[in-house]
């Protein structure tokens, strides 16, 4: 029991570490980017309240979707619904439970990225404490109005998607929402040339710099403008904000507290019977399949491991938690891709230094994409069997070639998620074909190599009675998984530089491409070497 | 004592399952401890005993569910842990909590099931249909979903997924909890009938009345050991003074072979 504790113990900071570790890598790029802001002058000033701005976005954006796609789950189907509903636990308690409870497990985009951000600024501008104090005041605020905000659009969407007629309808708006999401951050986040050319123009309007009443402009219909621009106000000594947004700073979390008490906790209300009946989304409800007929199977696919993996990519289906978690990283996707897109990239062609360190950045952004998708979804893949292994491992299926066909379906599917952007942003940044060659290669050995590495690791060490994937990918098996993608990213991404300054140089690339492709074909060997052995000896417990 | 065991593991050779000095140990004590014993085609063999005596263990062990510490289980005289795929082709299984997937229907997981141990797909659906048709309910209910399942009808479609692919062993971890009386008699027919056309059962069971009703043997489990094995007629001489078979309940027998008061 004290091992098993300490075990536990020793996961939770190796998570720690790792968060901390993301963390110092962001505040030392956020302090020196600031810092070389604040060496510009007054376009640096304003480019400051951008960096200030589209940050505050991002993290409202990325918490509020986290946010629904997990509240989605916990507000109405988490296993402890029932036994609650049973309790003498009043409505509006329940629901503020949840919301508190989802906020909690999604608001680390506002810790991971809002912490270093606001500790870099103090420091690039010299901060005292009162500027510390008043920057953690209005992150405070604005935790408030983003777990408010989430609450209530969780309600709304539970309340729509109640009774949902078809997973065509939540696959729609689910898109929908992605595309909106999108939209907003191309058009309204991300600079373009123009946006450039205006902030370093000259002009001084009504007493305020004109960049910085063009960037106010910009931002002023989004609810994170008021934090943004008393955060740079405090810091610069800048004459960012207004009276009104002031005021909007701290009225913004009250009404938004006062709409979650009242349309949420109504919408909540309405919705929660309905859906706590039934954890079929498309009223399949105690007597039909999801399409209500006599279903064949498999389908689609052939023989024992053909069925075993159409099994999976089934159940994938006709989960609506898997659905809003895979929409959730979906969602980080677009957002990337919508900056490849947007950003003036091809401006950077002439320099190889940029170039180098934008594909650095591109291969890292590709890797971070491969871990957390596979973190979710291969990772989990053996322990999900779940209760019902029994049914596997009584079977006359060889559980090596399972496993074998498992990583070609998982490789291929995080192949397909992944490389079209990956690669596309690599088109945006050069056109040598060597280069390009080099990355494509690499990026399949990333693929590869991420999808066996967390495979490997999921199906070594599976927890049969665990059956959120969260809490499987949090496992220690998932740390080493985690640190495991995580060094092996970090090297991939240092031979794409290496090869990005090797053709700069017009040197050969071949080097940096064996260097990667010594690193995963060690990997994947000692992957798949633990995987036989462990699959050997597994026992259902 | 082990002279009536040697001699009741005597009468039913060739077996179709046979356990060979079968140990299995967690974290040092012992589950099951050098246990011993074998079932004959046409055979159902009750394992009986007090919680944690090893029932579970010694099943989950001839379904591969565990490996041995040591010892050997031969199914149909194939190693089970040497040649695991030839071996559990000829095995069906039916475990203490049978959970099935939960995002497919009855009929899909019982295709999976089919599709796992090899059944032909023609014929497989008819196959399922007449099978599902022995449990009353079960039919009108195998296109939902299994997560709308109760307990009992998931027993029943664990059953028949053992059943499927026409298997030589069936093994049951306790095969009538939350049936009604009429599946459970249905149950009961069924394990007769498949004996009957020369498959052997291993049933591990705390229903005693099931145990009198369906086993031609019965082994009693104690600390993972074989603590006494025969039918139920010579185990009733063994618990009464005078020797005489109706002596004794089965109660009053399974407390006295249990060793307790």
């Amino acid at each position: 029991m004290r091992g098993a504790t300490a075990a536990r113990l020793l996961v939770a900071a190796g998570f720690v570490g790792v968060f901390a570790l993301v963390m110092a890598g962001e505040y030392l790029v956020f302090r020196r980017g600031l810092g070389a802001l604040r060496g510009l002058g007054l376009p640096g000033l304003a480019l400051s309240l951008y960096f200030l701005e589209s940050v505050l976005v991002l993290i409202f954006l990325v918490s509020l979707v986290s946010y629904v796609a997990s509240g989605l789950w916990i507000f109405y189907r988490a296993a402890d619904t029932g036994f609650l509903l049973a309790a003498p636990l009043p409505l509006p308690g329940l629901f503020a439970l949840r919301a508190v409870q989802t906020f909690l497990l999604t608001s680390w985009p506002l810790a991971i990225v809002g912490g270093p951000a606001l500790a870099a600024l103090g420091v690039a501008h010299g901060g005292d404490a009162v500027f510390y104090a008043a920057g953690l005041l209005h992150l405070a605020l604005f935790a408030v109005l983003v777990g408010a905000t989430g609450a209530c659009l969780t309600a709304v969407a539970g309340s729509a998607l109640r009774r949902a007629p078809t997973r065509l309808a939540v696959g729609a708006v689910t898109a929908a929402l992605l595309a909106v999401f999108a939209v907003a951050i191309g058009r309204g986040v991300i600079p373009s040339a123009a946006d450039f050319h205006t902030i370093f123009e000259p002009g001084i309007l009504n007493g305020k710099p004109s960049s910085i009443k063009f960037i106010e402009a910009k931002f002023a219909l989004w609810p994170t403008h008021p934090y943004a621009a008393a955060l740079h106000a405090a810091a610069t000594g800048s004459r960012a904000g207004s009276s009104t947004s002031r005021a909007a700073a701290g009225l913004l979390p009250l009404l938004g507290l006062a709409a979650a008490g009242t349309l949420g906790l109504a919408l909540y209300r309405r919705a929660l019977p309905a859906i706590a009946e039934s954890f079929v989304l498309s009223g399949g409800g105690a007597g039909g399949t999801a399409s209500g007929r006599r279903a064949r199977f498999p389908r689609w696919l052939a023989g024992p491991l053909g069925a075993l993996v159409e099994r999976d990519v089934l159940a994938l289906v006709r989960n609506p938690h898997e659905w809003s978690r895979a929409a959730f990283l979906g969602f980080l996707l677009v957002l990337y891709t919508s900056f490849l897109f947007v950003a003036p990239l091809g401006e950077v062609a002439d320099r190889p230094a940029a170039v180098a360190r934008l594909l650095l950045l591109n291969v890292l952004a590709a890797g971070y994409f491969l871990t957390a998708f596979g973190l979710r979804f291969v990772f989990p893949s053996t322990s999900l069997e779940g209760r019902a292994a029994w049914v596997l491992f009584s079977s006359p299926v060889s559980l090596r070639r399972l496993f074998l066909a498992k990583l070609g379906v998982y490789t291929g599917l995080l192949a397909v998620a992944v490389l079209p952007i990956a690669l596309a942003g690599t088109f945006r940044l050069t056109g040598d074909p060597r280069l390009l060659a080099a990355t494509a290669a690499l990026l399949l050995l990333l693929v590869l190599t991420t999808a066996t590495l967390l495979l490997a690791l999921g199906a070594a060490w599976p927890n049969f009675r665990e059956p959120n994937p969260e809490s499987l990918s949090t496992s220690g098996s998932g740390l080493a998984g985690t640190l495991a993608c995580l060094g092996y990213v970090a090297v991939v991404g240092w031979c794409a530089r290496g090869a990005a300054l090797a053709v700069a140089t017009g040197s050969t690339v071949t080097p940096w491409v064996l260097l990667a492709g010594v690193v995963s074909a060690g990997l994947v060997a000692a992957a798949l070497v633990l995987a036989a052995w462990r699959l050997r000896t597994l026992e259902v417990v | 004592m082990e002279d009536e065991v040697r001699a009741g593991a005597a009468e039913v050779a060739p077996p179709l399952l046979a356990l060979e000095r079968l140990s299995k140990r967690f974290a040092g004590r012992a589950a099951v401890d050098d246990l011993s014993l074998a079932v004959a085609p046409g055979e159902i063999y009750g394992l009986i005993g007090p919680n944690g005596s090893g029932k579970t263990t010694t099943v989950k062990l001839v379904s591969g569910l565990y490996r041995p510490t040591a010892g050997r289980v031969l199914i149909d005289g194939i190693d089970l842990h040497a040649e695991p795929e030839r071996a559990k082709r000829r095995l069906g299984y039916v475990p203490d909590e049978p959970f099935a997937y939960e995002r497919m229907s009855g009929r899909e997981f019982l295709h999976l099931v089919g599709e796992l141990w090899g059944v032909p797909v023609a014929g497989r659906g008819t196959r399922i249909d007449t099978l599902a048709a022995t449990f009353s309910g079960l039919p009108s209910i195998l296109d939902g979903q299994v997560d709308t399942y109760s307990r009992g009808n998931r027993q029943k479609l664990a059953l028949v997924a053992a059943l499927l692919h026409a298997p030589r062993l069936l093994v049951i971890d306790e095969p009538i909890v939350g049936l009604d009386p009429e599946s459970a008699i249905r149950a009961r027919e069924l394990l007769r009938a498949f004996a009957a056309d020369g498959g052997a059962v291993l049933v591990c069971t705390h229903t005693l009345s099931f145990a009198e009703a369906v086993c031609h043997r019965v082994g009693l489990l104690r600390d993972g050991r074989l603590a006494a094995e025969g039918d139920l007629d010579a185990l009733r001489r063994r618990a009464t003074p005078d020797g005489s078979p109706e002596g004794a309940s089965l109660e009053e027998l399974y407390l006295h072979l249990a060793g307790r008061p």
